[in-house]
């Protein structure tokens, strides 16, 4: 789970890690309120799960509180919509206003998981505030690298090294080695896989604090954290997708037109690649799981149905534990939903229980194509939809 | 001939009398592994499917019955504690096929078993079978495979079976198939696997299934281009997923350009690995590759 820059904040600042003065508002007159504490001098950062809000205009600054009160009623419930969001953008419900610092010096920090050394490794710049791919293709010397022992924490030497490679000013060295302490037990305690502060600001008064912060959470921990699970940063999600994923279905929508029921994660990625080679593009991603019941590849089938840009079904199952007679027999409970169903199903089953669920679809009313393996199914779906136009 | 499993293993099963593993200790009994003891705590002196019997802890179990290979079914948040276990009492091969293992249980894990002489499959996986031992230590569906002379290693699961569906298909069997799991930390890479199959006297090609997400594959090919005297087809899935958006599996997400299938696939293929062109060709490529050898 991301959380929003103001989430991030609140969780570091709990960890005793200074953060700018700063409060959160969900309509323009709390932010003419809290920027009038600080004479106006304020900066207006719109609370979006995305990167590249600064360029996209998203942050801005402000010397009168009726200024940043007007900002954040133009950009309020509005669509951000950066280099990494696609078309549609991203929906601003919230904004940080927050002091101006006078900035000496910036730095980048960040720490995550290197799957191939299964290791937390810590990343730290002297060149903070930038586009960090940009640091790597302009000047890669600059960016250090400690891999973390997870059961030793970070090391004494570690971090004399980095403070002698960052050369920074002496009575900086100890504030931001309790920094890169705080921020490694903080990242490790709250099961973050993904920590990332840039900048790190330097103030010429000589705080050391997090001006920007970006955390990702590892779903799989969220069970012991009582306190994300209160975090509701779904609302940014697509409405149907939500409901899929309250149904306990692991779907994510997608643009195409071609609807995908499969069990297993592989196998429903491997599907797209199918109905995408036949220049047509999937409809979304769904894995109904090993475990799936009759009532899991119904409620699949209706989600994907409800959808009328849909054309075409395609469901791939290799049957294991979850039988094919249940995609069966599922499927016989939609027709009777949808006596009307004119839109082709190209079914492709295996394994167990494949022959009987062969038995029970053969009299179906319902647009049925049952087809033999992959690439059979890719052409029944090109013949189909290339027909339709 | 086979890796990690074979006649020899004797096998414990951890989490043995919940729902998930009472069903799949059946069926690695049914395929003819030699399943000798479980372990539930708290369900000591029970015995599972009139021969399993079930001990409270792994070192009790290794006492008395003296496993080689554990396999896990135990819930994501006791896993980690689990996988530990059996490592210290000297568990050769460890497989755990629990999915949802917070990721910092797993570098942690790691780390543990870093200087021990442990073997850890997945978690997040299928496990490991051998046709030709017929040995199963795992969940995969046992009347799918043959016994043969190709290797098959994955991050997938179905995708695994659909493999090997295929390779009946055009009559071939398949020595060992491993499935090293889904998320981003894992026990064994894809190398550590390749390597294993590069020294098993029963295996002649390899199937290689990879994904988007981090940068196992590129690893593979490193070792495939240096090292590796055997030939090698691979599918890389998820060519049409979009950015930042986790796939089912914990790790598969593209977070960076090493993540991309389209990278995986360009590093594979100038390592001299055959590209499997769609999901529907695993079959036709390996029978192609062999003819050319």
């Amino acid at each position: 789970m991301k959380l929003h820059e103001y989430q991030s904040k609140n969780i570091l600042s709990q960890e005793l890690i200074q953060i700018p003065k700063g409060t959160v508002c969900f309509d323009p007159n709390a932010v003419y309120e809290f920027a009038d504490t600080l004479n106006g001098k304020v900066v207006v950062k719109a609370q979006v799960l995305t990167g590249g809000r600064g360029k996209a205009g998203g942050v801005k600054i402000f010397s009168s509180s009726a200024q940043a009160k007007k900002f954040a009623s133009s950009i309020l419930g509005t669509n951000l919509v950066t280099h990494q969001t696609g078309n549609d953008g991203a929906l601003v419900s919230s904004v940080l206003v927050e002091e101006l610092l006078e900035i000496q010096q910036e730095l980048y920090v960040s720490i995550s998981i290197d799957s191939n050394c299964k290791l937390p490794f810590l990343i730290v710049c002297a060149a903070g505030g930038m586009d960090i791919e940009e640091i790597a293709q302009i000047s890669p010397e600059q960016i250090l690298r400690e891999d973390i022992d997870p059961l030793f924490g970070l090391k004494e030497y570690q971090l004399r090294k980095l403070i002698k490679l960052l050369a920074l000013p002496d009575d900086q060295s100890d504030s931001f080695r309790k920094f890169l302490s705080a921020i490694w037990d903080t990242f490790q305690k709250n099961d973050f896989s993904l920590l990332e502060i840039n900048p790190v600001v330097i103030t010429s008064d000589g705080r050391l604090l997090a001006a920007d912060a970006k955390i990702e959470i590892d779903d799989d921990a969220i069970f012991r954290h009582k306190e994300y699970q209160k975090f509701d940063n779904d609302s940014e999600k697509d409405l149907v997708e939500k409901r899929a994923n309250d149904l306990g279905l692991n779907y994510i929508k997608l643009d195409g037109e071609v609807g995908c029921v499969v069990n297993g994660a592989g196998l429903a990625m491997a599907t797209m690649d199918i109905v995408n080679e036949t220049g047509f593009q999937p409809a979304n991603f769904l894995d109904v799981g090993g475990g799936a019941d009759q009532q899991k590849i119904v409620d699949s089938l209706r989600i994907i149905l409800e959808e009328k840009h849909i054309q075409a079904i395609l469901i791939n199952i290799f049957g294991g534990v979850l039988r094919c007679d249940v995609v069966a027999n599922s499927i016989l409970e939609i027709e009777k939903e949808y006596p009307n169903e004119i839109r082709p199903f190209v079914i492709r089953m295996l394994g167990t229980n494949s022959e009987i669920a062969s038995q029970i679809l053969q009299d179906t009313k319902l647009n049925i194509i049952m087809v033999n393996n992959l690439n059979e199914a890719s052409a029944k779906i090109k013949s189909f939809l290339s027909s339709e136009i | 001939m086979s890796i990690l499993i074979n006649k020899e293993t004797r096998l414990l099963v951890q989490g043995a009398t919940g729902r998930e593993g009472r069903f799949h200790s059946s069926k690695c009994l049914d395929y003819g592994t030699n399943v000798i003891a479980g372990v539930t705590p708290g369900r000591g002196g029970e015995v599972l499917l009139d021969e399993i019997p079930i001990y409270n802890t792994v070192e009790e179990a290794f006492e008395e019955t003296n496993p080689n290979t554990s396999l896990i079914f135990v819930p994501p948040r006791f896993a980690a504690d689990a996988i530990i276990e059996a490592a210290d009492v000297g568990i050769h091969l460890i497989v755990c096929i629990t999915e949802g293992i917070p990721v910092h249980d797993m570098v942690r894990v790691s780390s543990y078993l870093r200087n021990k002489d442990t073997i850890l499959v997945g978690p997040n996986c299928p496990g490991v079978i051998s046709p030709g031992d017929q040995c199963k230590v795992g969940i995969m569906p046992n009347d799918i495979h043959t016994p043969g002379r190709i290797g098959v290693v994955s991050r997938s699961g179905t995708l695994t079976y659909e493999a090997v569906f295929q390779l009946t298909m055009v009559g071939l069997g398949q020595s060992t198939c491993v499935g090293i799991g889904g998320d981003p930390v894992v026990g064994s890479s894809f190398v550590d696997i390749l390597k294993l199959f590069n020294d098993d006297e029963a295996t002649d090609a390899i199937i290689m299934i990879g994904e988007i997400g981090g940068s196992g594959e590129q690893l593979a090919a490193e070792y495939i281009k240096d090292e590796l005297n055997k030939p090698v087809a691979s599918l890389i899935v998820g060519q049409s997923a979009p950015a930042g958006r986790r796939m089912g599996h914990a790790g598969a997400i593209v977070t960076g350009n090493d993540a991309l299938a389209s990278e995986k696939i360009k590093a594979l293929s100038s390592a001299g690995a055959a590209i499997i062109p769609r999901p529907g060709d695993i079959g036709v490529t390996i029978e192609e590759i062999l003819k050319d050898n």
